[in-house]
């Protein structure tokens, strides 16, 4: 059961890709007759399950599933739906980044959704290495050694002195952002 | 970032929950007591959920990236469809135009027909019977072959169409004048009033009763 768990762990692109392919039609076909939703709606519905799953799993919430994959998916697409329901608007915008910012705010209230966007707009800017460096370490878990070796750094030092450099610059331009902000 | 790179690291630590009880009391101490540290501790919460939102947003660009993939033979199968409905419409389009022609064709052969009608001469059966010598001759002649009789019963019985191809055979082949005679008359029935004239004309009939018959062609 927990198979797919340990397949998006070691390679998460082709894992989600073959859980995307093999929940889509039923997920979708589900949405549309059961919850009256439209296409559009189902499919975006559908892409937020898949992309729930994927933070699970990384954020380590799942570990074991004790359902079929669908399962789990149509689960996590069942609360969307009725979440759009409930809202009888449309809980997903063509904006990606505010519906995934959304998303973590509904989970973690410390953050706001305009924080968050402009964190992610931060990254943007800041580019690789950087970028990649910090989303390994921060969302990943990775330890120094992987990420030493993913980025083929000298040794761990080294990418822990990168890593912290990088958190200054980031933190310089998330401040440049908010300090804007503010003003406006 | 003002903190150093030691109290960065604690924060991660303590963000990620891998402090002890008693360095988080520590640290929370510290939280309370220092704003620096605390604003740091603000934004790295909100950077990290930042960093969370730009790794979801990679995946999400993905699965929109395998739906356009996805859509792409749609896209092709549309254009196929639409090709489909071309080709149905060519193909309507030709079996029209065939219907067309071929009715523009039948107008056309029964306006000639009609005109040929228009043309033809309409025999009453005692007029007609006068001009059928053959008895006359076959009763003279001994050596009337099938091909003749054949095509002497055909004029006879007014089916000019079919007697026609017969009587120009006996004529071109054996210079049977009364076939020649007999295919003149079968031109004018049919409407052929030209080539009957020419026929009738012709020095061969000049012993045949064609006055009238030349009359008939005008």
């Amino acid at each position: 059961m927990s198979d797919w768990i340990q397949k998006i762990k070691t390679n998460e692109n082709e894992a989600l890709k073959e859980i995307y392919l093999l929940c889509r039609e039923e997920c979708l076909v589900w949405l549309q007759k059961d919850f009256n939703c439209s296409l559009d709606d189902a499919l975006d519905i559908f892409q937020m399950s898949v992309m729930i799953l994927y933070d699970n799993v990384i954020s380590g919430k799942l570990q074991y599933l004790t359902s079929h994959i669908k399962t789990y998916i149509l689960g996590i697409a069942r609360n969307k739906a009725l979440e759009l329901h409930r809202s009888r608007k449309s809980i997903v915008s063509d904006d990606i980044l505010n519906n995934i910012a959304s998303y973590i705010t509904s989970e973690d209230s410390e953050v706001s959704e305009a924080q968050i966007i402009l964190a992610s707009q931060s990254l943007d800017e800041l580019g690789d290495p950087c970028k990649t460096v910090l989303i390994q370490y921060y969302y990943h878990d990775k330890s120094m050694d992987e990420i030493t070796t993913l980025m083929s750094y000298k040794n761990s030092d080294t990418t822990k002195n990168q890593k912290y450099k990088c958190l200054k610059r980031l933190q310089n331009i998330y401040f440049s952002h908010t300090s804007k902000s503010l003003e406006h | 970032m003002r903190s150093p790179q030691e109290d960065i690291e604690l924060l991660d630590q303590y963000i990620k929950g891998t402090l002890s009880t008693p360095e988080i009391q520590v640290l929370e101490l510290r939280l309370s007591q220092e704003q620096d540290l605390k604003n740091d501790l603000e934004a790295l919460k909100a950077l990290r959920q930042g960093m969370r939102a730009k790794a979801l947003e990679e995946k999400m660009r993905m699965m929109r990236e395998w739906e356009e993939e996805m859509e792409k033979p749609e896209i092709s199968m549309a254009k196929i469809g639409s090709e489909t409905k071309i080709f149905t419409l060519k193909k309507f389009m030709a079996a029209a135009s065939m219907v067309v022609l071929l009715g523009v064709g039948w107008w056309w052969m029964k306006s000639i027909n009609e005109a040929a009608d228009q043309n033809k001469y309409a025999w009453n059966d005692e007029e007609f019977y006068k001009y059928i010598l053959h008895k006359n001759e076959r009763s003279t002649s001994i050596d009337v072959n099938k091909q003749r009789s054949k095509a002497y019963n055909l004029f006879t019985i007014q089916e000019f169409e079919e007697a026609k191809p017969q009587l120009e055979s006996l004529w071109q082949n054996n210079q049977d004048t009364l076939a020649y005679f007999y295919l003149g008359i079968t031109h004018l029935s049919i409407g052929n009033k030209h080539e009957a004239k020419n026929i009738f004309m012709s020095p061969a009939l000049k012993n045949y009763p064609i006055t009238d018959l030349i009359k008939k062609c005008e």
